[in-house]
This record gives C-alpha cells, sequence and structure tokens, in this order.
C-alpha cells in the first residue's frame, strides 16, 4: 500500500483505499414483493455516489418483469412488461 | 455526495463506504475447502465456491448447485446429454468445493473496543472493522445480471460466464433435486465444462424428491425451448457474481 486508509487489528486488516474495493448492499433500495401495476415502472435512483456502471440489481420476478440501466438519469428501471399486475423482489449492489 | 459523515472512493471510482447512504459492507465468515460451510447460509449471505486445483476433469458433466436452509451443502449430479429430448442426471452426490462465505459487516459480533465503525444515518451499522476475523479479503470479478446469462443447454452452447479459477457464488441462484423420480428432475445450477457455464434443467415426468432453492426456486430463467419431456430453460432469474481472494 502506497496511500489511502488500512484498518487493521494488528493481526489481520482489510479496506485499503487505493485500488481495493467494499462489496455493499445499498439496503435502502430493498424491496420485497414490491406491486407493479399493468405496463408500469419502478425507478431506482443510483446517482450521487459514485459510478453507476458499478451498482448491480438482484431480482426475483416473473418474465413480465425487465430491468434496464438508464444510464443517462442514473437510473434502474424495472418494468412491468404485462397487461396485469404482478410483483418483485429486489436488492440492489455496489461490488465493483 | 453528501455533506456529512464519512465517503471513502477507490481509485476507480467505485464508492467504498458512504455514511449517508444506508449500506451493508461484506466481509468474509469463513474459508475453506469441504461439502459445505460450518453453518447455515442465511438469505443476506453470499457462498462462493470453485474447484479444487488439480480436479477439474473429475467435475466435467457436473451440475453443482446448494441445498440451502436446514442443510447447507455442496451437491453434484453427473450428467448424460444428448440433443434428442433424453438427457439424465445421476442422483446428487455431496461434492468437496474450495469455498468462502461472505456476510453483513453489522452481523458478525466482537468484544473489543477498538477499531474503526461507520454508521448510517439511521444509526445501523455500515461496516465495523472488528467484524474482520480473517487476513484475505475478497473482490468481485464478474457481475452478470439477471436474465442477461445465456445458459447452455443440449442445442445451445450458452456463454461463459468467466473463469474456473474464480469463485462462483452459488447460494442465491441454485437449486436442484437430489435424485429423479420417474424421470422427474430441476436443475439450476453450474457446469464446469472447460469454463463455467449456467445450466437451467427441468424435466417433467413424474415427481420427484428435493430440496434446496435460491431466491428464484428451481424454475427460475427467462424463456426456454421445450424438447420432448425436458424443459432448457434459455437464461437465470438472479444476479450471477464470481470473485477471486485477494
Amino acid at each position: 500500500m502506497s496511500y489511502g486508509l488500512y484498518i487493521s487489528d494488528g493481526v489481520n486488516g482489510g479496506v485499503i483505499t487505493n485500488a481495493n474495493n467494499v462489496f455493499n448492499e445499498e439496503y435502502d433500495f430493498e424491496l420485497t414483493n414490491q406491486a407493479l401495476s399493468a405496463g408500469g415502472t419502478y425507478n431506482i435512483q443510483t446517482s450521487g455516489a459514485g459510478n453507476p456502471a458499478l451498482i448491480g440489481i438482484d431480482l426475483i420476478a416473473n418474465n413480465f418483469i425487465t430491468v434496464t440501466r438508464d444510464t443517462t438519469n442514473d437510473r434502474i428501471v424495472i418494468s412491468n412488461t404485462s397487461g396485469g399486475s404482478q410483483s418483485f423482489s429486489a436488492k440492489i449492489f455496489r461490488f465493483q | 455526495m453528501s455533506e456529512y459523515g464519512l465517503t471513502v472512493y477507490n481509485d476507480n471510482g467505485g464508492l467504498m463506504f458512504d455514511s449517508s447512504r444506508k449500506m451493508n459492507s461484506y466481509i468474509i465468515t469463513e474459508i475453506g475447502t469441504g461439502t459445505g460451510p460450518s453453518a447455515t447460509v442465511a438469505s443476506d449471505d453470499f457462498l462462493f465456491v470453485k474447484i479444487p486445483s488439480g480436479q477439474a476433469s473429475s467435475f466435467a458433466n457436473t451440475v453443482i448447485f446448494m441445498g440451502v436452509g436446514f442443510n447447507a451443502q455442496f451437491y453434484g449430479r453427473v450428467g448424460t446429454f444428448n440433443n434428442s429430448g433424453d438427457s439424465s442426471f445421476a442422483n446428487a452426490t455431496a461434492v468437496t468445493l474450495d469455498y468462502f462465505v461472505v456476510k453483513h459487516s453489522s452481523k458478525v459480533s466482537s468484544t473489543d473496543d477498538y477499531g474503526l465503525t461507520v454508521y448510517n444515518e439511521d444509526n445501523t451499522i455500515q461496516f465495523d472493522s472488528r467484524s474482520i476475523k480473517l487476513g484475505q479479503h475478497f473482490l468481485i470479478t464478474e457481475y452478470h445480471e439477471p436474465r442477461s446469462v445465456d445458459a447452455w443447454s443440449t442445442t445451445n452452447g450458452g456463454i461463459s460466464l468467466g473463469s474456473n479459477s474464480d469463485y462462483w457464488e452459488i447460494s442465491n441462484w441454485t437449486s436442484g433435486t437430489l435424485s429423479s423420480f420417474e424421470g422427474d428432475t430441476s436443475l439450476v445450477g453450474l457446469l464446469f465444462s472447460g469454463a463455467p457455464y449456467a445450466i437451467n434443467y427441468f424435466s417433467t415426468a413424474g415427481s420427484g424428491f428435493g430440496f434446496g432453492g435460491g431466491n428464484e426456486g428451481p424454475f427460475g430463467g427467462g424463456g426456454s425451448t421445450t424438447t420432448s419431456s425436458e424443459t432448457w430453460g434459455d437464461s437465470i432469474t438472479g444476479m450471477i457474481l464470481s470473485a477471486e481472494l485477494i
């Protein structure tokens, strides 16, 4: 390590702020059985903290629920492509 | 960026900590080689596995998946594949893999009275340096978005997920029945065939016995193609991650 923050207990350590990473879940965006009306969308705003390309999503849903990236507006957009109400669960991660 | 608290970026633009954003940092709690971790894997945890060094050939045609909940164990079912609609899988056996487990930092307790704790704005813990118990750490090397993976089948070679030398997360998306009964088999898992591939297989005859299931259950996956009694899912519903120890 040549610079940055390193946290150690004297034996084990971690988190070097140069090229290292911390794998985080953003639980503020955790959704469980979120209802989405026919043709509806749900936007997750990811701007304001780092590179939006370094954000991932995990999704539990049927095939009518799709995920797209709106990089212009730093959003992840979850859409219901069906003609009826659907539900989904999702988690957002920062991992790169 | 917040105007208060602690925010840390790395030199790649990745956000490491931000005390204003309600995040949970993951840390390694267990590294080993065996047929499963020492403790049950919780729904927020991730478990990464790889084939032990020099044993790739013994895992050829083996679909690896994980039983979760009361029996967090690694399983493999050896497939006999053909494209005429009657592939088959041997009964599941426990397989020995290299693995590591990661959990939210806030869930690892410590009685030490020193270190660095990062709190979220709602006073929950984002990161606690006392949760670091091991000298090794991990780096996410691949991320495959839900339904983005082209799953392997007998008529579609699928897309390589990455490298066999990486650890692959299996606790949140793999599942499978342990045996077949009158041909009924469900498998969502990893096939290490030169490189790691995702597989999403279901045969419909009879009823099987089994357990497990990632978050999406045994019917996870996107669209599908059906031949005879077999269904090969074209994709995987959940995200797929790989990592390396550093």
